[in-house]
């Protein structure tokens, strides 16, 4: 009777599971996985929802959607896009179209075009924060052009161009930011947004043409306002203190009678740091920075193996590099008023009651704060070779 | 037999004679030897085969005929002091006659005596001391048990020579009266542990123990645990360790495996050579065994929740070869895990039973089978050979077979509950097996102890494996004798010489 009973339960328990019929499974090759996606924007206000999908296989290929194929022969992804009134309109009208599961936790990047971009991203990122597949280290980039333009990209170097672009923010001074980083931005104190711009460079032709990081977008309450390159774009992320290490090229004046040179560092384990000061209703920030720096090419006659040419070298290094923040702190206060140097904060730390008060002010008053600049970087090795060759 | 009433020989032979040949009736293998010690008839009553014959000839029934045959009646007191036979033992009643001459013993009954007596001339073929195969070691003693026991508690004896090593022996079986031996240290074990395992081993009443593997069922805690709950050897350094640490062995005629009891799941982890290597080795090692007994447990099922739920936990680059070589595989990943998995319990089966000559036919049969031709036949994935060739290996590692195959089999129950349930249902899996363990006694003893540890002592024997002279008290088992060395054991130079 008890084993009887026994057997019952047990055959209850093992059934049951069994019974129901529903197996939610996925098996890895029903899923169309995305190594990236892009979105521009679309005529009548809607957006273009195009995605980069792996198909292991080189049969299946459809005709209207453009092909890519990179390394490795077999391997491939394509690039699909569909319209729709938003992204998760898009999203779904991709599905329709897809034999396979659309699957989002494995896209690396995401890309908005430009025009999206100057229209407003917050509606669209909403999406990609709600949906519960994208990953959070995702990063995130605003293209120059079209969005689906970079994905189609054929790359000889990595798997895809996705796996181009997350490799070039790997690298020190990518700056990369994730949708996480994006996230903290659009939900931070000054509403301002820094994320990479990318471009498309053609070397010749279609064949042979790369996605790189062409400088940096900067965003107010989610649309595009500017965008900088080279020295400028440094130099922000130096006062963001993104940089640990990055290479400086100041001018070194001699003696009276001799022009001087160029003199090329590397900065290393370099700090930013913003001091806010509010003094007579007169809002002003420090920005100093400290740090060490190797000589990385000397095109002068000092020769930098004499510790007492030091203080004169680091002093003209640490003037360069004061002017050059100043510089591109103003630029952007004048040309965007978008606080990206996280200035908002500082000042949110310093004077939580004053910054409450105050805060719905901020993009008058943003534009008005005077800047100062203190650098303190020492030159600790004259680099490898110890020789001055002028 | 037992129904039988007992009864105590007669002061008359030809009685005795005639109820032990009814006793023995249709045995052709009993030997009934009528001969005169003088004027007295006596026989002599033995099993041949069972008894050495030459000694027999040579030390009761030359002396017998030689010196004893002018005398008159001679009584049995005074034929033993004058035979050349260092051990007998004098007996009452035909059930003890009958037990003694099953043993190989010869039973020497007089006329007028209502006693006989048993001599010790048993002797039958033997297997002689082996290396033990199902537990071998680069370091170490190289001899392991064998069928007869004596020569089995004559290896331990030699190991632990102090009186305090003590030896009781039962008789279990019906029909086979097979003698077992609980064997422990006095002053180190707990008292009433020997009384435990001699109460548990006097309740079985069954035909005959033909193993030890069949005492270990009828006396563990837990019946109906898939582990087991006393630890196996058959090498006697394992059984005099053990014995130092306060448990007991249970050693059963027949049989070279012997049983130590109580067993914690640490003991099946660790190997007799985590102690004869440097301390560092052994450590190593030991965490080496405990990470791969653990793959052994999950690996598949880890696999198979992780490529059919949760497809975001596979590193990119993994998951894209993965999804080209799951393309043209027909199953689901569990089905397809599960096929591979009872292929290769199939093949370790074939592997255990047949003839050594054949053996090498099924593995490289078996290399086909699970590796690069099953995933050319389309029906296995590259991913799911590599995972079953590692979980194979590491089920190996496991040094106790007993405790190997229990994890092997947990393996399939947890698979099934990856399979249908992803990561949840590999939690369950792990929650249940855990909470059972915990649960689980042995002697009363804890079987995961880590559970009552208070302090990190106990540890030092698990977690890592502490130098031999700091290992200075011993496991906690019942009640404690605590210090199994003296004290500052260190080695080094300058000591000895000098006294701290």
């Amino acid at each position: 009777m008890k084993s009887a009973r026994l057997a019952a339960a047990f055959l209850l328990f093992t059934i049951i599971p069994l019974v129901t019929g529903c197996w939610d499974r996925t098996e890895v090759n029903d899923l169309a996985l995305i190594m990236g996606a892009g979105m521009d924007a679309a005529p009548n206000g809607k957006v273009e929802l195009s995605v980069q999908v792996y198909t292991p296989n080189q049969t299946s290929m459809s005709s209207d959607s453009e092909m890519t194929s990179s390394g490795n022969e077999g391997d491939m992804v394509i690039v699909k896009s569909a319209v729709g009134t938003d992204l998760a309109d898009a999203a779904q009208r991709l599905q329709e179209e897809m034999p396979r599961k659309v699957f989002w936790g494995h896209s690396e990047v995401f890309i908005v075009g430009e025009e999206l971009a100057k229209r407003g991203i917050m509606d669209q990122v909403d999406f990609l924060f709600r949906h519960p597949q994208p990953r959070e280290h995702a990063y995130f980039f605003i293209s120059k052009g079209r969005a689906k333009s970079i994905l189609s990209i054929n790359t000889r170097m990595e798997r895809d161009s996705a796996e181009t672009l997350r490799e070039l923010t790997v690298l020190a001074g990518g700056m990369g930011v994730t949708l996480k980083d994006l996230g903290g931005m659009l939900a931070g104190r000054s509403k301002a947004i820094i994320v990479p711009l990318i471009g498309k460079k053609e070397e010749s032709g279609q064949s042979n043409a790369y996605p790189y990081i062409n400088g940096a977008a900067v965003l107010m309450k989610g649309k595009m306002a500017g965008q900088y390159q080279g020295e400028v774009k440094r130099y922000v992320q130096i006062i963001r203190n993104e940089l640990e290490s990055t290479t400086v090229t100041f001018p070194v004046q001699e003696s009276k009678d001799d022009e001087g040179g160029i003199m090329s560092v590397r900065l290393i384990k370099c700090h930013t740091k913003l001091i806010p000061l509010i003094r007579r209703n007169q809002w002003s920030v420090m920005i100093r920075i400290e740090g060490e720096a190797s000589v990385l090419q000397n095109e002068t006659h000092v020769n930098v193996m004499l510790p007492q040419e030091m203080p004169r070298l680091e002093q003209q290094l640490n003037k360069e590099i004061e002017s050059k923040m100043k510089e591109t702190f103003r630029q952007i206060q004048d040309e965007t008023g978008a606080d990206v140097f996280g200035t908002a904060d500082a000042f949110w730390h310093k004077y939580p009651a004053r910054w409450t008060k105050e805060q719905v002010r901020w993009d008058e008053i943003f534009p008005e704060i005077s800047v100062y600049a203190h650098s303190g970087v020492h030159i600790i090795s004259p680099g490898f070779s110890g020789k001055t060759f002028k | 037999m037992q129904t039988n009433e007992d009864v105590i020989f007669s002061a008359r032979l030809q009685e005795n004679i005639s109820h032990l040949k009814e006793r023995y009736a249709d045995c052709f293998d009993v030997v009934f030897h009528d001969f005169s010690c003088g004027q007295t008839p006596a026989v002599i009553v033995y099993f041949m085969g069972l008894t050495d014959s030459d000694m027999i000839n040579r030390y009761i029934l030359e002396p017998t005929l030689k010196q004893l045959s002018e005398d008159g009646g001679i009584t049995l007191g005074d034929f033993c002091k004058c035979l050349p036979v260092s051990s007998y033992t004098m007996i009452q009643t035909m059930d003890q006659a009958v037990m003694e001459i099953g043993d190989g013993n010869v039973v020497l009954l007089m006329d007028g005596e209502e006693r006989a007596i048993s001599l010790y001339l048993a002797k039958w073929e033997q297997r002689s001391i082996t290396e033990p195969e199902a537990e071998s070691v680069v370091r170490g003693p190289r001899e392991g048990f064998i069928e007869t026991l004596m020569v089995n508690v004559s290896m331990i004896r030699r190991k632990l020579k102090s009186p305090d090593l003590k030896m009781k022996s039962i008789r279990i079986g019906r029909f086979s009266q097979t003698e077992v031996v609980v064997a422990f240290v006095s002053g180190i074990i707990e008292s009433s542990l020997v009384t435990e395992i001699e109460s548990r081993l006097s309740r079985i009443n069954i035909d005959g123990i033909l193993e030890s593997g069949m005492i270990e069922e009828l006396i563990e805690d837990n019946p109906y645990s898939p582990f087991p709950q006393l630890q196996s050897t058959e090498r006697p350094d394992v059984v005099a360790a053990n014995l130092l640490e306060g448990r007991a062995a249970i050693l059963v005629e027949g049989t070279p495996i012997a049983l130590i009891a109580p067993a914690t799941i640490f003991t099946f982890l660790q190997s007799p050579e985590d102690h004869y290597q440097r301390y560092y080795i052994g450590t190593a090692i030991r965490w080496l065994r405990y990470f791969f007994a653990f793959i052994a447990l999950i690996g598949p099922s880890f696999y198979v929740a992780i490529v059919t739920y949760h497809q975001e936990m596979i590193p990119t680059t993994l998951l894209l070869n993965m999804t080209k070589s799951r393309e043209q595989i027909p199953f689901p990943a569990l089905v397809e895990a599960l096929l591979m998995e009872i292929t290769f319990e199939a093949l370790r089966e074939a592997g255990v039973r047949l003839p050594k000559q054949i053996g090498s036919a099924v593995s490289i049969v078996g290399a086909l089978v699970i590796g690069q031709a099953a995933i050319a036949a389309g029906l296995v994935s590259s991913p799911m050979v590599m995972v079953v060739a590692i979980t194979g290996i590491a089920s190996f590692l496991i040094p106790h077979f007993a405790f190997g195959i229990t994890v092997r089999l947990l393996r399939f129950p947890m698979m099934l509950l990856a399979g249908f349930l992803g990561f949840f249902g590999l939690m369950m899996g792990i929650t249940l097996i855990l909470t059972h363990l915990f649960a689980l006694r042995s002697f009363g003893v804890p079987y995961v102890t880590l559970s009552t540890v208070s302090n990190l002592s106990q540890l030092k024997d698990i977690l890592v494996r502490v130098p031999t002279w700091k290992m200075n008290t011993r496991p906690r088992i019942g009640v404690w004798n605590r210090y199994r060395q003296g004290a500052n054991q260190r080695p080094g130079p300058g000591r000895g010489g000098r006294r701290r």
